[in-house]
């Protein structure tokens, strides 16, 4: 059959590559004006499948950086006062074995005096808030965790606050604190208030305010023998404030390697979500300029298919 | 003999006269949709019987005849019913993908990351009470994204009710014209036998553009009257049409219907398909999973947040849920989450003396119903069947919640102090006791007053020490567990496979319309290679027409000259 074109079907076909070369200029200035290459779902179904998985990914990995962040922080505060401690500690040690060589009375009330200045540090210390918080409360945060009673003139004694319920896992000064620093990852950020100060219970082996309190007054009294052990005592005492400043330590590099990891797998997500979401400027901007080109080819090629006919020769 | 090669070419100048005028109507159509080119079909007239032979009379035009194409035209009927289909489906899921909002930051996806990150925010400092005050937008934000999607839904899916009742009433005044046409046409073509051209074209018009809307079959009667039908519902007879009109079907949408006896009308195709699959099919199924990761949301932040501790503890506390049938065990009772075996733990604490009494209640939902628990509960505080407890009672109460009261200065919290058990038998969140959200939909979400009353009420630790932050983890952890389809998916990644979803559904009917449309194209452009008006090829015409009429005029000037000869010169 040999075929007819009409007039109507010129003019139609001619619109049809004319919308259809225009929608197409007009997706490409799309996804250039909002940089994206997936403005609906329907632009990339398995795209946005990952695109919003991965969102979600990046979005908890933010979170959990900023977790580390205030676990670290806390971490941080804490083995800087347990380094205090354990200086002062030292320092007591020193004074307390000159104390037990000189024989001057006086020299003994003078280091006595001295230890207990320094005993009052530590107890301050053992009192620390971090963001006004309790740093050896457990997870009694806004309970002051050791308190003391003065007794008599210049005798200082301290005592620990009986906790209601110490006696709990998730209570008291033993309380643990845990951030997620990684999906699936709780990670401890605090230290059991009591270990570095009363590891084996109040008043038991290695109690740091007793045995100070009483290598004080041993000092004060001149019985040299006392003091003698207790300086040993005192031996443990650092033992242990070293061995979990130690710990924290440990822990903190830890969080630091786990928070780099997370900052690498960020980074990579990112990169994942920018690749499937956003445009590629260079191809985009290319395909712009032809797809113009063949939009003005047919705008051309139209007005000179339109006008001819028989009618403008008779 | 003499006179009538006169009457010859007068002949020949009325046929051409009457081909110019057809040659001038399909000019005068060459832009008009639908219309068929016509010809002037001219014949000789009949000769007279004379000596020597037969001798011809001159031409008339026989017939204005229509050049169609049926084959292509029926054709075109077919596929216009799916162009319609497609393109009203189309139309509907993009709506549904602007409805979801993604991948912007604004979508549910980034409010339920926020919402779960909140309570992160709350282990990190957990006495802070901005902390808690941020949970509580967070969950407001998470719900009031839930009801708008649902509600955006909706109004898509009313939308598409309303494109129902419009092509309905378009339907209507298409089968009205038809069987008005019908009428008219009979009336031409039988009565005074000649082509209806121009009418059938805008018959035929109008039955394709009613294939665009519904899938219909038609036929015509030996009285030229096109009867149509929609899958066994008759809508045009002879001259007169059957208006339809709509009526709701049992999931209440509106569907289209014959007006009188009310019955549906089973669509197969057309934009009646296209509306009725994208409403009743996809927006009901994007609904649906909305409601399921919604009720989820809710269970799962509920089942944790009511198996820790608030800030302060509870002088009474009232479950949202009404215990249908307290009398039945607690898997007849009525219960939308049904407690499984285990136990609850209630502690008393109070502040003045620093005394704790706690009770571990065992729950068994095959034996016990809601009035055994709360007999065990006052039992166990010192009362007993009836009889209050004494530092902690239970009891139903006018609407049929259940209801804590302690005694002065105690507070209430439901966790074993001494050990840190928790519920374990879910029979806290079957009671809607010390949950977080309310409702069981999409649209129904809410953070509960309970908690919006006093952000102290919200859930961080599982014990009575304030720096306690394990609940609060727990419910955060909650957004990376498989919670969904099976436990097989989280809530972002489920949610994220329904945009997905709509997003492939959306991409094929976007396929389909465009290929249809080009499809659809195609034929009209075939259809038109026979019907369609070409101006070359009447420019063509009209010269030889007018070359026919000049002609004419010629021959009677020649055969008045010979008269004038044959009158004049021999006289």
């Amino acid at each position: 059959m040999a075929v007819r074109i009409s007039n109507l079907s010129i003019q139609r076909q001619l619109i049809n590559d004319i919308n259809r070369n225009q929608k197409a200029v007009q997706d490409l200035q799309y996804k250039l004006s909002t940089g994206y290459n997936i403005n609906s779902p329907s632009d990339d179904p398995v795209g946005i499948l990952n695109a919003l998985k991965l969102k979600t990914s990046i979005s908890e990995g933010r979170q959990y950086q900023k977790n580390i962040d205030y676990g670290a922080s806390k971490l941080s505060a804490t083995i800087n006062i347990l380094s205090s401690i354990e200086s002062l500690v030292l320092d007591i040690m020193g004074i307390a074995s000159d104390a037990v060589n000189a024989t001057s009375s006086a020299s003994h009330s003078v280091t006595a005096q001295e230890i207990d200045g320094m005993l009052n540090e530590i107890y301050l210390h053992a009192n620390a808030k971090f963001l006004g918080r309790y740093v050896f409360g457990g997870t009694e945060t806004t309970t002051q965790p050791y308190t003391e009673s003065i007794v008599s003139g210049n005798t200082v004694l301290i005592e620990r606050t009986a906790v209601a319920n110490s006696v709990e896992s998730f209570k008291g000064i033993d309380g643990k604190i845990y951030a997620t620093v990684a999906e699936g990852l709780d990670y401890q950020i605090n230290i059991s208030g009591s270990v570095p100060f009363v590891p084996n219970g109040e008043g038991g082996v290695n109690d740091i305010f007793d045995t100070l309190i009483n290598l004080r007054d041993s000092i004060n009294n001149h019985d040299t023998a006392t003091t003698a052990s207790l300086i040993k005592d005192l031996d443990d005492i650092y033992e242990n404030v070293v061995t979990q400043t130690t710990l924290l330590g440990g822990r903190l590099n830890r969080l630091y390697k786990i928070k780099d990891s997370n900052t690498d797998l960020g980074i990579f997500k990112d990169e994942n979500l920018s690749n499937i979401l956003n445009v590629d400027h260079v191809k985009a901007i290319t395909d712009l300029n032809y797809q113009q080109f063949v939009l003005q080819m047919s705008l051309q090629v139209g007005t000179k298919m339109i006008s001819p006919s028989l009618m403008d020769y008779i | 003999m003499t006179f009538e090669s006169l009457y010859i070419g007068v002949e020949a100048m009325r046929a051409s006269q009457g081909a110019l005028s057809v040659v001038g109507h399909n000019i005068a159509n060459v832009n008009t949709e639908g219309y068929t080119r016509q010809r002037a079909n001219i014949e000789s007239n009949t000769p007279m019987d004379k000596f020597p032979g037969q001798m011809g009379t001159g031409s008339h035009v026989e017939e204005i005849q229509r050049l169609t194409d049926s084959f292509t035209r029926i054709q075109l009927e077919l596929e216009k019913q799916k162009e319609g289909q497609y393109s009203v489906e189309s139309d509907i899921l993009q709506e549904i993908e602007q409805v979801l909002n993604e991948p912007t930051d604004s979508g549910l996806q980034q409010a339920l990351s926020e919402f779960f990150n909140s309570f992160h925010t709350l282990a990190n400092a957990p006495e802070e009470f901005g902390n808690r005050n941020l949970i509580i937008e967070q969950g407001i934000n998470l719900s009031s994204k839930l009801h708008s999607l649902a509600s955006q839904l909706k109004d898509v899916q009313s939308q598409a009710d309303q494109l129902v009742e419009l092509k309905v009433n378009e339907v209507n005044s298409i089968t009205a014209r038809i069987a008005s046409l019908n009428k008219q046409i009979s009336s031409v073509e039988v009565a005074e036998g000649q082509n209806a051209n121009d009418l059938r074209d805008a018959r035929e018009l109008l039955f394709r553009d009613l294939n665009k809307i519904i899938t219909v079959t038609s036929y015509e009667d030996e009285n030229k009257n096109l009867f149509v039908e929609a899958n066994g519902s008759v809508l045009v007879a002879h001259t007169k049409s059957v208006l339809i009109s709509t009526v709701r079907d049992v999931n209440g949408y509106l569907v289209p219907a014959d007006k009188n006896s009310g019955t549906e009308i089973i669509i197969k195709g057309g934009e009646f398909k296209g509306a009725l699959d994208a409403r009743d099919i996809k927006l009901q199924d994007a609904l649906d999973s909305l409601d399921s990761l919604s009720k989820n949301i809710i269970t799962e932040v509920n089942r944790i947040h009511s198996q820790g501790t608030s800030l302060d503890g509870f002088d009474s506390i009232t479950g949202d849920v009404v215990i249908g049938e307290p009398a039945l065990n607690l898997v007849n009772s009525g219960l939308e989450n049904i407690p499984v075996n285990g136990s609850f733990y209630l502690s008393a604490f109070n502040s003045s003396t620093q005394s704790l009494e706690e009770h571990e209640i065992t729950v068994d939902p095959y034996s016990d119903s809601m009035n055994d628990i709360i007999t065990r509960i006052n039992t166990a505080f010192g009362g007993g069947v009836g009889v209050p407890g004494i530092n902690v009672s239970a009891s139903l109460n006018s609407a049929g919640q259940l209801e804590f009261q302690t005694a002065a200065n105690y507070k209430l919290q439901f966790v074993e102090a001494s050990t840190g058990n928790v519920d374990d038998s879910d029979f806290l969140l079957a009671a809607g006791v010390n949950t977080f959200f309310e409702g069981d939909s999409a649209y129904t979400i809410s953070v509960k007053d309970f908690i919006k009353d006093n952000a102290n009420n919200i859930s961080a630790g599982r014990s009575l020490s304030i720096g306690d932050n394990s609940n609060a983890l727990m419910i955060a952890d909650i957004a990376t567990q498989y919670t969904m389809n099976n436990n097989q998916s989280t809530f972002s990644d489920y949610y994220a496979g329904m945009v997905s979803e709509v997003g492939t559904d959306s991409q094929v009917a976007i396929r389909n319309e465009e290929n249809q449309e080009s499809l659809v194209a195609m034929l009209e452009e075939r259809l038109l290679s026979t019907t369609g008006v070409s101006l070359d090829e009447e420019g063509a015409n009209l010269l030889v027409y007018q070359r026919m009429y000049q002609a004419g005029a010629k021959f009677i000037n020649v055969m008045n000259s010979v008269l004038d000869t044959l009158i004049n010169g021999l006289v």
